[in-house]
């Protein structure tokens, strides 16, 4: 035996009762409150969860239940207006605001067909419109002639 | 100080104890685990399972173009419990609530209230007192109503009053096809169709009950993660499509209530159908009924006259056995046949025209309408040729409408003619027909001789899936041996329309219409009736390329009974309104067709004229010339009549009547001459 381990073994230290076993206590205390926590976490977190999906599966209930009025109410004016769209009731509609409808006629549809001049005879109308001198001009030999003539219309 | 052995005790009877306690909740858990397991397992799960039926909706019905002619209206049924409903001045103030707001009996609601309790009988035969949970305050309160009513009795706040919400059949367009698409009723709680498409596919637009079982929470909604069961799927009725244009069907319909009011008939129909595929686009009957409005129906307007009743059809027979003569090349157009002066003895009894006629073409025999030359066409064809031509029409087999019952008519067979028959059945006596056999024969002469089936169902649709379900067109191939019959039967039936038939008024400007007049007598009582009349036009427009085929048959009309008089005015203005609606370019223009006529009456006025004056000039030449005496004496007209021709082209026959003198010239001057169209469609 050393003499280290005989001072040890001596001293008021070493031969304290293991008292104590505080720290074990200490550190089994703590690893059931962080279990406890976990499972009450855990616990929270489920019941958490169940209250949300309730509300949302109430929330959901309630927009079905909406959509089912919607739907019906859709169905309601469907039948409204399928009955405002009836001919006996237009026709007396008609009749109540004296408006003056008439059937439709395949002939009352016309086509307008535009025709377009020519570029280099567009610019030419424009020339004569524009120039004075030359309308001038061609009005006083016109006149010399007989009555003017209107370049534009003519063409 | 307590001894060591009287803490042992206590020890064992407290161990004891404990032991026993431990004993009773292992029996309880095993009791209730083991041996009642199923008795607690189904009174738990009946709390907190629910069991939701959810009702389909019936069918619907729409018209070619989607338009809904039979809908579900969603209504509410209102319904109170009385046992908790509170006391008498309560149940009086919820009865007064009601009785202003839906227009309920105040009285029959208080007394229904104050019934709190019911008798009922056990199995065993004796009788027991429960409480009375059920009351019925209102059905089928409108939708708009019961929304209202339901904020007003939550505000308030009345005690057990609950809304049902269901659906109600509803008809939009009221009296619109109603014969045809008829009603259903409601037998406790039950839908019961009782005539027309509903009837027909009920079994299709019923729909089906849907069950869900699932674990529900305290306020009854389903839980999130509960089991939910389907017990059985929820199944919607299927969608009836028809051929029917409801802007058509409205024109027919509008048409027919002025002739029900002008002409006053007992009855009246017409049916528009197209030629090339059958479909039936309009369909309409008089006396008719308001599916609505259930107080005011009449149940003898509930018939399906169109499918279910026959009539003699008279004059409009008569194209068939034409047709059947000329494809087989037992006459043409311009043979003539003798229709001696209105009065024909065949077989032991006398045949009649309505007016004297002399000696006829074919064509003219159809455009004057002559019994006596469609007899005599009919007997040049023979029984056989007749019978089968008649056949090949449809007469005798039901057209295939899905109309329930549906007649195939009365038409004997050959061996069962007697010796009139031959006569009788080209003028369509002897024999009876339904409308909608008509217009399916009508159909055959407008496209060619192809037979075909009437159609007036064109799709079902499964409203959930979207499927679709089309009902084929059939079209067989022509009946027709020569190629040129249709043609020749068009051009004779254009002539009914024109200058010198028997509907000139059923003539709609701008386009060609081939048609033919019907005036039966009715069988009344073993003998034709003398007052008694169906008055009937049938035609095609436009007749070279025919988009609609149009039956107008008004039954006992009063005053006025030729079909020409009675349903020619109403055939043209159905069909002017039609075209105009469908946008048909007219065949011809209108007002250069009234040019030309014009021109054509003043070239032969100015014609007459010329000749007057230069027999007048030739007539005063001669009296001063002649002196012999028996020229004093001149006849204002010869003594036997030749045939004098008139400014429209027409012929005066010794009978005084006039027609045209042959086929060459039967046919009216026509502004342009159409190029001949191809029967067949696309």
């Amino acid at each position: 035996m050393n003499k280290f381990t005989q001072q040890c073994k001596n001293t008021e230290f070493t031969r304290r009762p293991k008292a104590a076993g505080k720290p074990w206590v200490f550190s089994f205390v703590v690893k059931i409150i962080l279990i406890c926590l976990c499972i009450s976490g855990t616990a929270v977190c489920r019941v958490l969860f169940n209250q949300k999906t309730e509300e949302l599966n109430k929330e959901a209930t309630q927009i079905r239940m909406k959509i089912v009025h919607m739907n019906r109410e859709i169905a309601n004016l469907k039948i409204k207006k399928e009955e405002l769209s009836a001919w006996p009731y237009i026709s007396r509609r008609i009749t109540q605001y004296n408006l003056g409808l008439r059937p439709a006629d395949p002939k009352q549809v016309s086509h307008t067909k535009i025709v377009d001049i020519p570029l280099s005879n567009r610019f030419k109308v424009v020339d004569r419109n524009t120039s004075s001198e030359e309308r001038v001009r061609s009005n006083t030999l016109s006149s010399s002639r007989g009555p003017a003539k209107n370049t534009l219309t003519k063409r | 100080m307590t001894k060591y052995s009287s803490i042992g005790i206590r020890m064992k009877i407290a161990c004891i104890f404990i032991i026993f306690a431990f004993a009773y909740v292992a029996y309880s858990f095993y009791n209730v685990q083991i041996i009642r397991h199923e008795e607690l397992y189904a009174k738990a799960k009946q709390k907190y399972t629910a069991k939701k039926t959810k009702d389909g909706i019936r069918g619907e019905i729409y018209d070619r173009d989607g338009n809904l002619l039979v809908g579900n209206e969603p209504c509410s049924d209102i319904f109170a419990d009385p046992s908790i409903a509170g006391d008498s001045d309560e149940c009086m103030k919820i009865a007064q609530f009601f009785a202003s707001n839906i227009g309920a009996d105040k009285n029959v609601i208080y007394n229904r209230l104050m019934e709190k309790t019911k008798t009922v009988k056990n199995d065993d035969g004796t009788e027991k007192t429960i409480p009375n949970l059920y009351a019925v305050i209102q059905q089928g309160v409108e939708f708009e109503k019961a929304e209202l009513v339901k904020k007003a009795v939550a505000e308030q706040k009345f005690k057990g009053i609950a809304f049902k919400e269901s659906f109600k059949r509803n008809y939009p367009k009221q009296q619109l096809l109603a014969n045809i698409l008829g009603f259903t009723n409601i037998d406790r709680d039950q839908i019961v169709a009782v005539i027309g498409l509903e009837k027909f596919f009920d079994r299709s637009m019923t729909s089906k009950k849907g069950v869900l079982e699932y674990e529900r929470s305290r306020d009854g909604i389903p839980i999130a993660y509960g089991k939910s069961d389907v017990v059985q799927e929820v199944q919607d009725g299927l969608n009836i499509y028809l051929t029917v244009r409801e802007p058509i069907q409205a024109i027919l319909e509008e048409e027919l209530d002025k002739l029900m009011e002008i002409n006053k008939p007992t009855a009246a129909y017409a049916i528009m159908a197209d030629p090339y595929t059958g479909d039936i686009i309009a369909v309409a009957q008089r006396p008719t009924f308001n599916p609505n409005d259930r107080e005011n129906m009449n149940p003898l307007a509930w018939r399906n006259r169109i499918a279910e009743d026959t009539f003699e059809p008279g004059s409009i027979m008569k194209p068939f056995a034409v047709a059947g003569a000329l494809d087989r090349g037992i006459v043409r157009p311009e043979t003539r046949f003798d229709c001696e002066n209105g009065k024909w003895f065949f077989a032991g009894k006398i045949l009649k025209d309505s007016h004297p006629l002399g000696t006829l073409s074919v064509s003219q025999i159809i455009q004057k309408s002559s019994n006596i030359g469609t007899a005599k066409i009919a007997v040049e064809m023979g029984a056989r040729n007749l019978d089968e031509t008649l056949r090949s029409f449809g007469f005798g087999k039901k057209t295939g409408v899905p109309l329930k019952p549906e007649t195939s008519g009365i038409y004997r067979p050959l061996n069962k003619w007697d010796s009139l028959s031959i006569s009788r059945f080209p003028i369509g006596q002897g024999l009876a027909a339904s409308p909608l056999q008509l217009v399916r024969g009508y159909c055959m002469l407008a496209n060619g001789g192809h037979p075909i089936d009437l159609r007036l169902v064109d799709r079902i649709q499964n409203p959930q899936t979207g499927d679709i379900e089309r009902f084929p067109v059939k079209y067989g191939p022509s009946i027709y041996r020569d190629s040129q019959t249709h043609d020749k039967i068009v051009s004779m039936m254009k002539l009914v329309t024109q200058e010198g038939g028997t509907a000139t008024v059923a003539a709609v400007k701008g386009y060609y219409v081939a048609g033919k007049t019907g005036t039966s007598q009715k069988f009344v009582d073993g003998a034709y009736s003398k007052s008694k009349y169906c008055a009937s036009f049938v035609g095609f427009v436009p007749a070279d390329n025919p988009r609609f085929v149009l039956l107008v048959t008004a039954d006992e009309p009063t005053g006025a009974y030729y079909g020409g008089a009675v349903s020619g005015p109403y055939f043209k203005s159905i069909a002017e309104r039609t075209l105009k609606y469908l946008n048909i370019m007219p065949d011809y223009d209108i007002a250069e067709y009234d040019a030309a006529q014009k021109a054509a009456k003043q070239k032969a006025w100015a014609e007459q004229r010329a000749a007057a004056n230069a027999a007048a000039a030739a007539g005063k030449a001669s009296a001063s010339s002649a002196s012999s005496p028996t020229s004093s004496y001149r006849p204002s007209r010869p003594v036997t009549q030749p045939p004098v021709k008139g400014s429209s082209g027409l012929v005066k026959s010794p009978s005084g009547y006039y027609y045209r003198p042959s086929v060459s010239s039967t046919t009216t001057p026509q502004p342009d001459a159409r190029k001949k169209p191809s029967t067949a469609r696309n």
